[in-house]
């Protein structure tokens, strides 16, 4: 009875601990793509050097996330979005405002597809 | 290189805890949920070795999350007898008094070359000689003889069958093993008479040496087992 339990409270525990994960990875997303949001908005005022500011910052801080993402996010998924941050990077830094559009478009595409991807739905079930 | 390494040695003992906890029965005779379970464990544990781009916790969250469920239906099916037919099904009679149940066989998939070869495993060729067949809910096949088939009993001739009980190992390779000796009820100095008895100069210089609950000795010197 008592591996019972243990395996009933192993079984909550990762069900608790894969729902901390979505709501972790919600807030941590969720806010650099509002800051990627506020850099596109500031290139399409073209005002490139608040844009490349506000995306460097969030640049800096997805990659502070590391440690963490390298744990629960395949790596091939975390180098995609790395890349798109780098890409709309140089279109701010080149004063591209068409560009920065494409690219934040992507970058944004990404970064929703990482949380997408846990979100318990349907479709990511199946 | 170093990540499959580490990753290897953390998904082994993860692997080796869970199976151990799940019980001995995994190795053998697995019913079909357990089945499942070792089948589904060895290919989790692949995808995360091979690609060190996928995070090792995608192979140890699947291996947790079927070790409990395993521990669960497990305790259910020990509790429940409904739960252990549904999950674990149940024995069927394939052969009653020397007739095939084709009706079974055909339920369980079971054709007459795979009954006939699992027979001949068990040195009968002739249904006739078969009371009852029983496929276990392993898919192992149990077999009855008729009566007239039986091997013959030292009871059914009137002969007393005495037990010398279980031979416990004493000495294993020049290695006394004092629990066992004294589980018996003996000590080194008997040991020690016992060894030079046999003709060894000491128990470094002994094989192998049993001694049953009835006294009864069995000792193979290092260079006899040469």
């Amino acid at each position: 009875m008592n591996r019972e339990i243990c395996a009933y409270l192993l079984l909550l525990a990762l069900f608790l601990g894969s729902l901390y994960n979505i709501h972790v990875m919600d807030e941590k997303i969720g806010s650099l793509r509002a800051d990627v949001g506020k850099a596109y908005e500031s290139a399409q005022n073209s005002d490139f050097e608040d844009a490349e500011r506000q995306l460097r910052s969030a640049a800096d801080r997805w990659l502070g996330m590391d440690e963490y993402t390298h744990i629960f996010i395949r790596h091939t998924e975390i180098d995609s979005a790395t890349d798109a941050f780098f890409d709309m990077l140089s279109d701010i830094a080149s004063k591209d405002a068409e560009s920065a559009e494409g690219s934040y478009r992507k970058l944004d595409a990404h970064l929703k597809s990482l949380i997408t991807i846990e979100h318990l739905s349907f479709g990511s079930i199946f | 290189m170093a990540i499959i390494f580490v990753r290897t040695i953390i998904l082994y003992f993860t692997i080796l805890i869970s199976m151990r906890i799940m019980g001995k029965r995994q190795l053998g005779e697995m019913e079909l949920s357990e089945f499942i379970v070792g089948a589904l464990i060895a290919d989790l544990a692949a995808t995360p070795l091979q690609d060190i781009g996928t995070p090792l916790l995608n192979g140890l969250v699947p291996i947790f999350t079927l070790f409990a469920l395993e521990i669960i239906i497990a305790g259910l099916s020990m509790r429940s007898l409904k739960v252990r037919k549904l999950v674990f099904g149940k024995p069927e009679i394939i052969i009653e008094n020397s007739k095939i149940d084709r009706e079974k066989m055909r339920k369980n998939r079971f054709t007459l070359d795979e009954l006939m070869q699992e027979l001949r495993n068990q040195g009968l060729s002739d249904t006739t000689q078969i009371e009852y067949a029983i496929l276990e809910t392993n898919g192992q096949l149990n077999v009855i003889l008729q009566k007239s088939e039986q091997p013959v009993t030292p009871s059914q001739l009137g002969i007393p069958a005495g037990s010398d009980g279980y031979a416990h190992i004493i000495i294993n390779e020049g290695r006394i093993l004092d629990n066992n000796l004294r589980m018996l009820g003996r000590d080194r100095s008997w040991l020690d008479k016992e060894i030079k008895r046999q003709g060894a100069a000491s128990a470094e210089d002994v094989y192998l040496l049993t001694l049953t609950e009835t006294g009864k000795i069995f000792c193979q010197r290092k260079e006899q087992a040469k």
